[in-house]
C-alpha cells in the first residue's frame, strides 16, 4: 500500500470518527430547559448554543414527548416574560415547522434582561390542551 | 433646659442626621462576588462581539460603499436649500447628535437627535422602532419636510447630474439604465409620501420609473450605512478598569483603582441596587428594547403611544427587511417577522446607549431632561406614566447614592475608536 493510500485511509477514517464523534455530541448534548405537564407531557428546549446570551435573537429546538412517544402535529404557543419586571417576552417567538416527529423549531427567541424569566409552552391537539411552565434565570 | 431650646435641639439633631442619611457615602467597599464581575465584564467593551452583517444591506460592509456613504453624510446640497445634512444633527463632534432637546433641520424636529455610535448594533431605529435597518432609517430625514426636505426623485437626479457620485454610485451599485439617464427629472419633485403635488407628479411616472427611482434612493441610504457602521465608541476609563480587574485581582480596592471609590460605588448601583442594567445592559449599555419608564410628555403635548406605534410603522415600510429593496432573504428578517405588537409596548421608547453619556446631555426622547442628575431624579422616582404603566419601580436612592451613580456614568465617556478622517467630511 503506497504513502497516498494510507494517507487517504486515514484522513477518511478520521473524518469518520469526527462525523461520529460530533453526531454523538449534537444529539446526545443535553437540553438547555426541560419540564413537565400536568399531563404527562415532557418538553425539552435544545439550542445551538449551550447558554442564552442576552439581546441576540435565535432559534430553539422543542422536543414534546408523552409515555416516551413524540408528540407529533401539536399546536404550539410560546409565552411568558419576566414576573418580577410585569412585562412580557422582547419577542412574539413562533414554531415555524416540525423538523421530526415530535422535535419543532421555534424562531424568534430573544431575551433582554437579566434576572428570572418564565416561559409557557401551551401544547394543544385534537383532544387535548396542556400547559409547561419553565423558570430560569439569565 | 427650657423647653423652645430642646425643641430647638431636637430639630438640630434630626436635620444633622437627615443630612447625614442623604448626603453622607455610608457604604463599604467590598470586593466583588462572582456574579458581579461577570456582570461587569458583559458591560466592557472589550466583549463586544464583532458587528453581525446587515442581511438587508449587501454593501453594508463596503469600504467604498462607506466612503460613497461618508461624503453624502456630510453633503448640504442633500436638501431642500442645500444648507442642511445628516450632519447637521448628528454632528461628530457632539458624539453625532445635536445637543439640543429637539432638532432644527428646515424645521423643528419632534424626537430627540439620538447618537450614531455603536447603533449600527441595533436591530431597531428611531425611538419607537420605526426602521428596521440602518439603511432604511437614513432614507427618511432625507424626505422629511422638518428635516432635509429633499424628494427621492430629485435625489436621484441629483446624483445622476453630478458626475463623482454617479461614477462612485455605479462602482458600486451597478450602470443605472440609460432610459433614467434619459428621463428629464429636473424642477420634478415627486415622492409616494410628499405634499399633494409631489405625490401626483410621482403617480405620473410609469411604476417602472418609480421602482428604479426608489431603488437608487435605497442605495443612498444603504451607502450612508456603510459608513456609519464604521461610528464606533471608543475604551473608556470603566473598560480600562474592567481590564484591570482581569489582570490583577477583585479587590476593587479604590486606592490603586482606575475608578475612584465614589465612582466604585456608583458601579455597585447600577449592577445592583440601581436596576440600571436591567435595560442598559452589554457592551453598548442597552439592550436595544422598548420601555415605557413614565417619562413625561413635553407641556402640552400627548405621550407618545412609542413602541406600539413604531412597529406598525416598519412593517408598513416598503424598505423594510421583507420589501423589494432589501437584500435579505425573508428568513434571516427575523427581528421583524418575530416582533412584538401587544398592548403592553404603548408607550415604550428605545433604551439608548449609555456609552458617553455624559457628552450627550439633554436626554429622553423628547429631550426632556437636561442633565444627568435630573434623569437619575427621575427613576429615582419613577412617576406613574401617562399612558399603559412605567415598568420601573422607585429606588428610593439617597441622594450620595444618586451622586455616586452619576460618577460612575460620567466613566463611560472615551474619544471614538473611528478614525478622524471619517469624522471630518471628506477631502
Amino acid at each position: 500500500m503506497g504513502i497516498y493510500k494510507i494517507t487517504k485511509t486515514f484522513i477518511h477514517q478520521t473524518l469518520l470518527f469526527l462525523a461520529l464523534v460530533s453526531h454523538t455530541y449534537a444529539s446526545g448534548a443535553p437540553p438547555l430547559f426541560e419540564a413537565s405537564s400536568p399531563q404527562g407531557y415532557i418538553v425539552k428546549i435544545f439550542s445551538d448554543s449551550n447558554r442564552i446570551v442576552l439581546n441576540r435573537i435565535h432559534e430553539w429546538q422543542l422536543s414534546i414527548e408523552r409515555d416516551n412517544r413524540p408528540v407529533s402535529e401539536a399546536n404550539i404557543t410560546l409565552t411568558g416574560g419576566m414576573p418580577n419586571h410585569d412585562h412580557g417576552l422582547p419577542t412574539q417567538p413562533e414554531v415555524t415547522s416540525e423538523s421530526d416527529p415530535g422535535c419543532y423549531i421555534v424562531e424568534g427567541i430573544r431575551f433582554h434582561m437579566p434576572g428570572l424569566w418564565q416561559i409557557v409552552i401551551n401544547i394543544s391537539g385534537n383532544d387535548f390542551e396542556d400547559t409547561a411552565t419553565i423558570e430560569f434565570k439569565l | 433646659m427650657q423647653t423652645g431650646l430642646k425643641v430647638f435641639l431636637g430639630g438640630l439633631v434630626m436635620i444633622a442626621g437627615w443630612f447625614a442619611w442623604e448626603w453622607v457615602p455610608w457604604q463599604r467597599e467590598t470586593a466583588w462576588n462572582a456574579d458581579e464581575l461577570r456582570l461587569i465584564q458583559s458591560l466592557s467593551l472589550h466583549s463586544l462581539e464583532p458587528i453581525q452583517p446587515d442581511f438587508s444591506n449587501s454593501v453594508g460592509d463596503s469600504h467604498e460603499a462607506a466612503e460613497f456613504g461618508h461624503a453624502l453624510f456630510f453633503d448640504k446640497r442633500l436638501s431642500a436649500n442645500q444648507n442642511v445634512s445628516c450632519a447637521s444633527c448628528h454632528q461628530p463632534e457632539n458624539y453625532f447628535t445635536d445637543s439640543l432637546p429637539l432638532p432644527m433641520g428646515l424645521g423643528p424636529g419632534t424626537r430627540h437627535t439620538p447618537s450614531l455610535v455603536g447603533l449600527s448594533y441595533s436591530p431597531w431605529y428611531y425611538w419607537d422602532g420605526r426602521r428596521d435597518s440602518q439603511w432604511s432609517q437614513a432614507l427618511a430625514p432625507l424626505e422629511a419636510k422638518h428635516e432635509q426636505g429633499i424628494d427621492r426623485t430629485s435625489l436621484v437626479n441629483f446624483i445622476l447630474q453630478d458626475q463623482p457620485y454617479l461614477e462612485e454610485y455605479e462602482k458600486i451599485f451597478g450602470v443605472i439604465s440609460t432610459g433614467l439617464k434619459n428621463t428629464d427629472l429636473s424642477d420634478t419633485p415627486a415622492t409616494p409620501i410628499g405634499d399633494p403635488y409631489e405625490t401626483e407628479t410621482w403617480q405620473d411616472f410609469e411604476s417602472s420609473v418609480q421602482i428604479e427611482i426608489s431603488k437608487i434612493f435605497s442605495n443612498v441610504g444603504k451607502a450612508l450605512a456603510a459608513y456609519q457602521r464604521l461610528l464606533h465608541p471608543g475604551d473608556s476609563r470603566f473598560d480600562e478598569y474592567t481590564q484591570s480587574l482581569q489582570m490583577i485581582s477583585a479587590k476593587g480596592d479604590p486606592k490603586d483603582s482606575i475608578l475612584s471609590r465614589q465612582e466604585l460605588l456608583g458601579l455597585r448601583l447600577f449592577i445592583g441596587k440601581g436596576n440600571c442594567v436591567d435595560c442598559h445592559n452589554g457592551p453598548l449599555f442597552t439592550n436595544h428594547e422598548f420601555h415605557n419608564t413614565g417619562v413625561m410628555p413635553l407641556p402640552g403635548e400627548l405621550p407618545a403611544l412609542g413602541r406600539f406605534n413604531g412597529i406598525r410603522i416598519a412593517r408598513e415600510d416598503p424598505f423594510n427587511c421583507l420589501g423589494a429593496y432589501s437584500d435579505a432573504d425573508p428568513r434571516d428578517c427575523v427581528e421583524l417577522r418575530f416582533a412584538r405588537d401587544t398592548n403592553d409596548t404603548v408607550g415604550a421608547h428605545k433604551t439608548p446607549t449609555l456609552r458617553n453619556i455624559a457628552e450627550t446631555s439633554p436626554y429622553m426622547h423628547t429631550g426632556q431632561q437636561i442633565s444627568l442628575s435630573d434623569v437619575i431624579e427621575h427613576y429615582n422616582e419613577a412617576p406613574t406614566a401617562m399612558v399603559s404603566h412605567n415598568e420601573a419601580k422607585p429606588l428610593k436612592l439617597r441622594r450620595s447614592e444618586m451622586k455616586q451613580l452619576e460618577a460612575f456614568l460620567r466613566t463611560l465617556s472615551a474619544p471614538l475608536a473611528t478614525d478622524s478622517s471619517w469624522l471630518n467630511p471628506p477631502d
